[in-house]
């Protein structure tokens, strides 16, 4: 190549890095100021609250959205816990971006449905996020050099802490002397948490020194023996007891941030510029307080709905009591349960009641007890044997409790025993294998798989109905009904399960409470029609653009 | 026997409206009160395995003790605890392995992972072949009723095999089967689903009022 044609190529590199250089200051340049001041809000749209229906942990800056903003434009909430701190730059900053995830109308559970809602940008400021309690005291150089220099730590450990302490490496890639040296570091980073507590005096001294012993030790925990063993767990312990401290600590120092008065500002930013929300030619700073609120509000229907049925419920329990005799529609698998007691009975076996995986805490389960109570009461009225399988040890409690109670009541206290109501297993399938496996042995006439279930629902019930009995299956757990239905005789299905002890009990407060049921849901279905229909007609609206239907509603 | 049936009835109204208005108040106390009736639900739990266990044993002792048909399961009960008791408590689960290099399993863990998982994940495996014979009984075209299930139930098993997207392929329609496995799911079944759920929901606010009030007491053992 030529000297000339050396420089030519020279100069062409020159023009397009100068181009390029040109551009990247355009685009460094960013927005117009102009165009930023023109998507501030009206001052008057710009409002600090409280967040509506919450604990107090928020507050809410809302301000209505202007059309045509530029691209590239956001909004800064700046938040200072004083107005003097945005003079001394103590703020904190929540940038708003302008999508609709940013709109009012994006987050119903707190400010509702309203059309309204999406000409208007909130910002959600947490205070106790953006002004965090101080954190627990952590480990640092010098108090491995306060270690070395107690003789606690020699200076290869500490050399080794050290190094430690300075590392990135995540755990994957560590190798096994690595990873018992992190563990050991975690171990000493409780040492200023466990001095806090000494200068607290809660801490005994003999602790304190059984603490640091057992931190400063880098043995590995299975190659510890003896009394060192020991101080090893007891560290755990004081480990879990300070977690649980410090957590505690920091939410009531979080309560108390929540609660202070907070100020803010308004600007639309590029990034680097900002325009703040003037009023006078004066930044505006408003203020406001997060409080704790009374009553969840996004909730009000559910509750309303909830009193509602409650009261229809109450209203025929009531009716009830005068007028015994209400209609209520007959449940095909509760009508069968005198039928498969009295086949037990005839046959001379036992009649089986298994309850599903669930625990007292669990509707489900206090339904099957209920069904139990009245299962028990007849088969003792028969002077038949019933077994109860149990997986949970409360709820074998309770059901001992019943059955017996079943017995006495029956006249015959001396034909209950325990035994007939007891643990099976507490794991799934062990709970499986050792019901089916009494379910072979003892053949029983009649099985009631009543309750909570799982996977094991299609092992019982099938295993059941090769031996022969008579299988009334209830569960509130959808999916394994289609196992019930395929296997069992008969399947309570949803509320039947629920309805099942007041339907047996004939009693009329019970039936009251059934009726009232029956009511609520015919309440739901019609709810869903009309639902349907509606939204069928909205459909059609939208894909006809038919004016005449809108008419038609709004007439009707 | 007012302190068998008055106070639980007390307890569980007190109790049952405070869970209920705790679903309706943000008040942080009201998360509190919730965590502490967890506690307690969990330390009741822990001395119900108690009970738990001596029921389960008591159990089982009376089986050999009387020599019912099948006794020597139960004598297999007491031989599988009394072995992981022991080697839980010898050595910290290490029984005999004093020098054991830090990665070996404990005695305990051995007898946890190669005999109660894998005794487990049998009977769990079990449940295909239950599957299908339930299956069999069920798929047969008895009346109308049965033949729609028939017919749904074989659509969307076709439906959820990789084969279903060749023989859509053959006439043109790959993704045909599977479509229409995704159709019977999303609507005529997740509609009963449904169905199913908001009346499960009205059974349990009104056995919820039921207990709430007293009027259903047969879960307390105390009679009507």
């Amino acid at each position: 190549m030529t000297r000339g044609g050396f420089t030519a190529l020279h100069f062409l590199l020159a023009a397009v890095l100068a181009t390029v250089a040109l551009c990247g200051g355009c685009m460094r340049k960013g927005v117009r100021l102009a165009d930023l001041r023109a998507a501030l809000p009206d001052a008057s749209t710009v409002r600090l609250y409280d967040r509506p229906s919450d604990d107090g942990s928020a507050l809410i800056l809302e301000w209505g959205k202007v059309d045509d903003v530029v691209e590239g434009v956001s909004y800064a909430v700046e938040v200072a816990k004083s107005a003097d701190d945005f003079e001394t730059r103590q703020f904190k900053t929540v940038k708003v971006e302008l999508t609709e995830d940013s709109l009012k109308s994006a987050d119903p559970k707190y400010f509702g449905f309203s059309e309204a809602n999406k000409k208007f940008y909130v910002a959600t400021i947490l205070p106790a996020k953006l002004f965090p309690p101080a954190g627990a005291p952590e480990l640092t150089a010098d108090h491995i050099k306060k270690l070395v220099a107690d003789d606690v730590l020699s200076k290869e450990q500490s050399k080794l802490i050290l190094a430690e302490m300075a590392s990135d490496t995540p755990d994957e890639k560590l190798t096994d002397e690595e990873k018992a040296c992190r563990k050991w570091l975690r171990r000493l980073k409780l040492y200023p948490r466990v001095m806090q507590l000494a200068d607290e005096g809660k801490l005994p001294e003999s602790k304190v020194q059984r603490a640091i012993r057992a931190m400063t030790d880098e043995t590995a925990d299975d190659a510890l023996s003896g009394g060192d063993k020991a101080d090893r767990r007891w560290l755990a312990l004081l480990a879990a007891f300070i977690e649980k401290r410090d957590t505690k600590q920091r939410d009531q120092a979080a309560k108390a941030i929540n609660k202070g008065v907070y100020y803010v500002r308004l600007a639309a930013t590029d990034g680097r510029k900002k325009a703040y929300v003037l009023q006078d030619r004066e930044k505006v700073v408003y203020s406001g307080q997060a409080r704790v609120d009374t009553f969840k509000r996004f909730k009000l229907n559910n509750l309303v709905f909830a009193l509602a049925f409650s009261g229809i419920v109450l209203a025929f329990i009531q009716i009830a009591r005068r007028n015994p005799n209400l209609f209520i529609r007959r449940i095909a698998g509760l009508e069968a349960v005198d039928e498969a007691i009295g086949r037990a009975t005839e046959m001379g076996r036992s009649v089986y009641f298994v309850h599903g995986l669930g625990s007292m805490g669990e509707l489900a389960t206090i339904a099957a007890v209920n069904v139990l109570s009245r299962v028990a009461r007849r088969a003792a009225d028969y002077d038949t044997r019933i077994t109860v399988t149990n997986i949970n040890p409360i709820v074998m409690a309770v059901s001992q409790e019943v059955v017996q109670q079943a017995y006495t009541e029956a006249g015959r206290p001396d034909a209950y025993d325990p035994d007939d109501v007891a643990l099976s297993a507490t794991s799934q399938f062990s709970y499986a294998a050792a019901v089916t496996g009494r379910m072979v042995r003892e053949r029983p006439a009649a099985i009631f798989l009543i309750g909570s279930f799982m996977a094991e629902s299609l092992l019982l019930s099938e295993t059941g109905a090769s031996t022969g009995a008579i299988q009334v299956a209830g569960t509130d757990s959808e999916h394994q009904l289609p196992f019930f239905i395929t296997t069992c005789d008969y399947t309570l299905i949803g509320e039947e399960l629920y309805a099942a002890s007041a339907y047996l009990s004939r009693e009329p407060r019970m039936l009251g409470s059934l009726r009232g049921q029956d009511i609520g849901k015919a309440f739901m279905m019609i709810a869903m029609v009309v639902g349907v229909i509606l939204l069928t007609i909205a459909v059609a609206v939208a894909w006809f653009d038919a004016d005449w239907i809108t008419h038609l509603v709004k007439v009707l | 026997m007012w302190y068998k049936r008055t106070i639980p009835l007390v307890i569980v109204f007190v109790i049952g409206v405070l869970a209920f208005a705790h679903n309706y108040v943000p008040y942080p106390e009201a998360d509190d009160f919730r965590e502490h009736m967890t506690k307690w639900f969990m330390i009741i739990g822990g001395f119900g395995l108690f009970l738990g266990a001596y029921s389960l044993l008591h159990m089982h002792v009376s089986r050999i003790r009387r020599m019912q048909p099948g006794w020597a399961y139960s004598a297999f009960v007491f031989i599988g605890a009394a072995g992981m008791i022991i080697v839980g408590l010898w050595n910290d689960g290490y029984g005999p392995l004093e020098s054991a290099p830090s990665t070996a399993k404990t005695w305990f863990d051995w007898g946890f992972d190669y005999v109660q998982i894998p005794c487990s994940a049998t009977i769990f495996s079990i449940l295909a072949f239950f599957m299908a014979s339930a299956a069999f009984r069920t798929f047969r075209a008895r009346n109308v009723n049965a033949a729609l299930l028939l017919v749904a139930a074989l659509l969307v098993m076709f439906g959820r095999v990789p084969a279903s997207e060749s023989v859509g392929a053959w006439f043109g329609q790959q993704g045909f089967f599977p479509k229409i496995a995704d159709l019977i799911m999303e609507f005529p079944n997740l509609a009963a689903t449904r169905g199913i759920l908001l009346g499960m929901s009205l059974g349990a606010i009104s056995q919820s009022l039921r207990i709430l009030f007293g009027i259903e007491r047969s879960y307390m053992g105390v009679g009507d």
